[in-house]
């Protein structure tokens, strides 16, 4: 070999040693899932973060979780207690390099379901049997579609709200369709909150009726397909319950009861107007539009 | 057994009709006889009843003046001599008629007006016509507006233009103009005058007479008759219209040699340069246009089918509805016979290609076959209209339509338009309320799928001509840049018409390709104005006829316009659609093309295409009792078998025409029939074709069978042939191969079932014919399965195969 050539290898060898042995600034391309229930302990996977990379450390917004590294690097393990309030908590890796974008991870109080493949087709849809369930699911190729299947009784609102792109930073644009017992759509949402969709479907007849996800991507593009990746992740919350979807006002006060209206499906007489005392204006317990399932 | 009694009737009823001949007095049109300037003439039709037929005398009888020094008659046209009253007498045979002819204003000067009396004629013999001078460029460097529509730019161009060198009125003889019509000088449209003609010589006054362009209070034309307006016909027989133009001051002149005709359909009767008709040996109906000076007036033409029918026939043919009733009546004025009513299973199965778009299954046609009650066509009517199947259907009819080009205005947003045609046929969106919808439709692409409309068409010309031929039926095209030859609408109507979408106005990020696929919001703005392209003038929005709602701060032009249009009593509007559905549903529009309502192409049935327009506009445009007035009409179950007095008929619905089946619906009943589901990219797995939302979704299958290509200009063009790729396609595809033997298709479970041979058989036939195998069919399908080597597998497969190759699958009966 010729000896300059040879220096110059091993030039390069020394310089690359450190880099390589370096890990690189944490990016967090999804947490999956993005949510768990009060009272329980999630094994979350990081998107974005090599299982090879030396751990990172964690910062979090709420100090009610508890976040644990996993067993892997790109590995976290959230326990969140019982009475966790409801709502986003924002997580942060970093290392010696820097830190991460901050990426939100919700806390709720219902039934949580992970979706699993396959559940491309009405016949593989996955069983939704509680009256309200969140699903942490991905769609997680361009031919992923992901069908959830549910027993309705005449007249009962069903009411489904996808969490993707605008809140959660999925890079997918999602659509819902309710899909009747027959197999044909009853209803197609695509924009709700953001790129979001949201059904609510009163039905007609007894049966058994379906919810279908698909997504194209949140940024435009080309293709005449569905866009899917382990980075397409969502929550879908599907309820036959008491759904409130905004109040008026939408503050209370501290000094004095608020009376508070509730506006939603699903809701019985008592619920549609409450009166708030003051202390819960303390109790952190904000009431972020279309939150919750149930309002108990 | 019928054909005797009709030849019996036919034969009875001939003495009768030649009687009736001998005796009928001459008719004579005009009635009264006026003629006013030396100019002046009058043609004259003479016609007389013959059986139940008027037939015209005009060129065998013999007109003569009895008072030559105040008129004198050529051939069938009266002409001035002296002002007075005088007399002609018209013989035929040994009847005689004479007529009072009142002769004024001779030796009084008429002074000319170049629009009144010149540019008629340049449009008569074709100056101003497209190949010659009318073209966008003129030709050889003299141009005309096309057909006179312009005549402020005209005058210039004669009296003008090239230093005036074609016009001379020292001597106007001399001029360029008349020696190259009269082709004295070699002139590259040939011949088109002859020197002394009243039309060379008007010109050679006017020449004389120091070109002038306007007289003051000319009146204004007002509009244009044709005699006779309507004649039945006999097979190669003639008949001479007479034209009449009425001015603004009540005067009216014989412009039969100044108007240009022209007819709709040749073969039934044609009509040349002079406004003589000829019909010919062909049974139907035909529209003559005689156009002067920019006005249309039509002459309707029926010719019967040769021979008598008693007319008790059809008195006693069975009315389910009003259709029926006004679609004899049309037959008997043809004398045209309907079919037969179809058998249940042509009916089951032709309701079902209609209404939801595939073919029945075995245990849907089974059940319909074995029911008995009286009732069943209407109830499975009524039926089939609850499906979920009739809206993704009919969407699909809509989408053609509306659907543009993905790969142009953005994925997303013809995905939310094609969701928002669904929802509107999914809830069966009243039609009114759907084009007003569509038509004022605001806000984001990403929310409100009809505003795709106006991403698409995003001026105010392009959105016009689109609402005009989609929902009113009427072509503006052509209008954009002049009056067209056979439309009534010109620049002025077209530009006032597209003010109504002036104010159309963007935000957020426009076309942008190759990847148009952001957001973009349409709303009302407050400024945006439409000028006349020739004088420049702001137009206000004007409809196209009638009162719209006037545009205020509270109701937009957009909202002003769908109230004119949508209204009930804007006949456009409902019978467009009617004549849409009637053409699904019976395979053939009453006016073609569907979407072409104006007098120069009238319904072959207008009186009932009225009826069903009227129909739908009372029961509140609602689609789905439109489809069902006409489904359970008798008319709608009428065989495809033609009897002995309607084979020549392809227009007058005396019999079902059998069509292809569309792409989808063709493809959909394949599926359905073997078992095996297709996917398809964009779509989640199990859906039918009739539910893709872009026709840029791959299917080679869809693209055989005629499915709109978005490549294509129109993009909504649905091709309905039949080719030779088609039956190869059948024939070789794999993908039809692989879902016929398939191990999980319908073949498969068939052979493994317990049925009997001839049970599966039957199976066959009622999944893909609709209807119970013949006894030698069943003969025939069992030495299928008794052939050699042959499996119960394979002979289901062959079978089924074989079946879905031929026209009885293929076609909708």
């Amino acid at each position: 070999m010729n000896r300059f050539l040879l220096s110059k290898f091993c030039l390069v060898l020394v310089l690359s040693a450190p880099i390589a042995l370096k890990a690189a600034v944490p990016d967090i391309k999804a947490f999956v899932p993005m949510g768990g229930k009060a009272g329980t302990t999630v094994d979350v996977k990081v998107e974005g973060i090599s299982d090879k990379d030396p751990a990172p450390a964690i910062w979090c917004s709420r100090e009610d979780l508890q976040i644990a590294a996993g067993e892997k690097p790109n590995q976290l393990k959230i326990t969140i207690p019982e009475n966790a309030t409801p709502g986003l908590a924002w997580i942060r890796l970093h290392n010696a390099e820097g830190a991460s974008n901050l990426r939100p991870f919700e806390v709720g109080h219902i039934t949580e379901i992970t979706e699993t493949e396959s559940n491309n087709t009405l016949e593989t849809a996955t069983e939704l049997k509680e009256e309200s369930m969140t699903v942490n699911g991905v769609l997680g190729s361009g031919s992923d579609v992901d069908v959830f299947k549910m027993h309705l009784e005449p007249g009962q609102t069903v009411v489904a709200n996808l969490q993707a792109n605008s809140r959660m930073g999925s890079p997918m644009d999602g659509v819902m369709q309710v899909v009747s017992p027959r197999g044909f759509v009853l209803r197609q949402h695509d924009d709700d909150l953001g790129f979001d969709p949201m059904a609510v479907y009163t039905t007609a007849e007894a049966g058994e009726y379906y919810i279908r996800l698909f997504s194209f991507p949140s940024t435009p593009n080309q293709s005449i397909a569905f866009s899917g990746a382990n980075t397409y992740v969502y929550r879908m919350l599907v309820t036959t319950g008491p759904y409130v979807d905004h109040t008026t006002p939408m503050s209370l006060s501290t000094a004095e009861p608020t009376s508070v209206r509730l506006f939603g499906w699903n809701l019985p007489r008592e619920l549609h107007e409450l009166t708030l005392p003051p202390e819960a204006a303390n109790s952190s317990c904000s009431l972020p539009a279309r939150e919750y399932s149930k309002f108990t | 057994m019928k054909s005797i009694s009709v030849l019996c009737l036919v034969l009875l009823s001939l003495p009768l009709t030649t009687a009736l001949a001998e005796t009928s007095p001459l008719n004579v049109f005009p009635a009264e006889i006026n003629l006013k300037g030396s100019h002046s003439h009058q043609h004259l039709v003479i016609d007389q009843a013959e059986g139940s037929f008027v037939v015209d005398r005009t060129y065998e009888v013999q007109i003569e003046s009895l008072t030559p020094e105040i008129c004198r008659v050529e051939e069938n046209i009266v002409f001035p001599v002296e002002n007075g009253e005088g007399k002609i007498r018209i013989t035929l045979g040994d009847q005689t008629q004479e007529m009072t002819v009142a002769v004024s204003g001779v030796g009084e000067i008429h002074p000319i007006d170049f629009d009144r009396d010149i540019v008629p004629i340049l449009t008569r013999y074709g100056c101003n016509s497209g190949p010659c001078h009318g073209k966008s460029r003129g030709q050889n460097g003299f141009q005309l507006s096309l057909l006179g529509f312009d005549p402020v730019f005209d005058y210039n161009a004669l009296t003008k233009e090239a230093r005036g060198r074609r016009l001379f009125p020292p001597a106007p003889e001399e001029s360029l103009l008349l020696l190259k019509g009269a082709a004295q000088v070699p002139h590259g449209g040939g011949k088109k005058l002859t020197p002394g003609s009243p039309e060379y010589n008007s010109l050679v006054r006017w020449i004389a007479t120091g070109t002038p362009e306007k007289q003051p209070d000319t009146p204004k034309l007002e509009k244009v008759t044709v005699y006779p307006p309507a004649r039945i016909m006999q097979n190669e027989k003639e008949q001479q219209l007479v034209v009449t133009a009425h001015y603004s001051d009540g005067t009216t002149t014989d412009v039969t040699r100044l108007a240009q005709y022209q007819s709709n359909e040749a073969a039934i009767a044609d009509i040349d340069e002079a406004g003589l008709i000829s019909s010919g040996t062909v049974t139907g109906k035909a529209a003559l246009m005689a156009r002067y000076h920019n006005l249309i007036a039509i002459c309707t033409v029926s010719v019967p089918l040769p021979g008598e029918v008693d007319e008790n026939i059809y008195a006693n043919l069975p009315e389910y509805n009003f259709i029926d009733g006004l679609v004899w009546k049309n037959l008997k004025e043809l004398k045209i016979l309907p079919s037969e009513q179809a058998s249940d299973h042509t009916f089951l199965r032709r309701s079902y290609l209609d209404i939801i778009g595939r073919a029945p299954t075995a245990a849907e046609a089974r059940q319909f076959l074995t029911d008995s009650s009286p009732d069943k066509r209407e109830r499975l009517i009524d039926h089939l209209l609850e499906q979920p199947e009739y809206a993704e259907f009919w969407s699909t009819k809509w989408a053609d339509l509306l659907r543009p080009n993905p790969y142009r205005v953005g994925i997303k947003a013809v995905l939310n338009y094609d969701n928002w045609i669904r929802e509107s046929f999914r809830e069966n969106k009243p039609y009114d309320q759907f084009v007003r919808e569509l038509v004022t439709a605001q806000g984001s692409t990403f929310r409100n799928g009809a505003v795709t409309l106006f991403r698409d068409r995003r001026t105010p010309d392009e959105i016009t001509t689109l609402v005009g031929q989609l929902f009113l039926g009427i072509r503006l095209d052509c209008a954009r840049c002049h009056h067209h030859p056979f439309e009534i609408w010109g620049q002025e109507d077209f530009y006032s018409f597209a003010a109504y979408f002036a104010r159309v106005q963007h935000k957020g990020v426009g076309l942008s390709p190759p990847i148009s696929g952001s957001e973009e919001m349409v709303f009302n703005g407050t400024s945006g104005e439409v000028k006349h392209p020739l004088t420049n003038e702001v137009l206000a929005p004007k409809p196209l006829f009638g009162e719209a709602p006037e545009v205020t701060e509270e109701v937009s032009r957009r909202e002003a316009l769908a109230t004119w249009m949508t209204s009930k009593e804007n006949p456009f509007f409902s019978q467009t659609m009617a004549n849409r559905v009637w053409a699904d549903l019976m395979g053939r529009g009453m006016v073609e093309p569907v979407d072409d309502l104006r007098g120069t192409n009238p319904a072959v049935n207008q009186e009932l295409l009225t009826a069903l327009g009227k129909d739908f506009a009372d029961q509140d445009f609602d689609i789905k009792k439109l489809i069902r007035r006409i489904c359970t009409s008798y008319v709608y179950g009428l065989s495809s078998h033609p009897v002995e007095r309607n084979t020549v008929d392809t227009r007058n619905y005396s019999r079902y025409y059998r069509q292809r089946l569309r792409a989808e619906v063709l493809f959909d009943s394949i599926v359905q029939v073997t078992g095996e589901k297709e996917s398809f990219s964009a779509m989640p797995a199990g859906v039918t074709s009739k539910e893709l939302w872009t026709t840029r979704i791959n299917s080679l299958f869809l693209d055989a069978f005629g499915r709109p290509d978005p490549n294509q200009d129109p993009p909504c063009e649905r091709n309905t042939d039949t080719t030779v790729v088609q039956a190869l396609h059948l024939m070789n595809s794999e993908e039809l191969f692989k879902k016929v033997t398939s191990d999980k298709g319908y073949a498969a479970e068939l052979a493994e079932s317990e049925k009997t041979n001839e049970q599966i058989i039957e199976e066959l036939y009622l999944s893909i014919y609709s209807r119970f195998p013949e006894a030698e069919e069943l003969q025939v399908g069992l030495s299928v399965y008794n052939s050699e080597g042959a499996t119960r597998r394979t002979a289901t497969e062959d079978l089924m195969w074989a079946m879905l190759n031929t026209p009885e699958f293929v076609f909708k009966d």
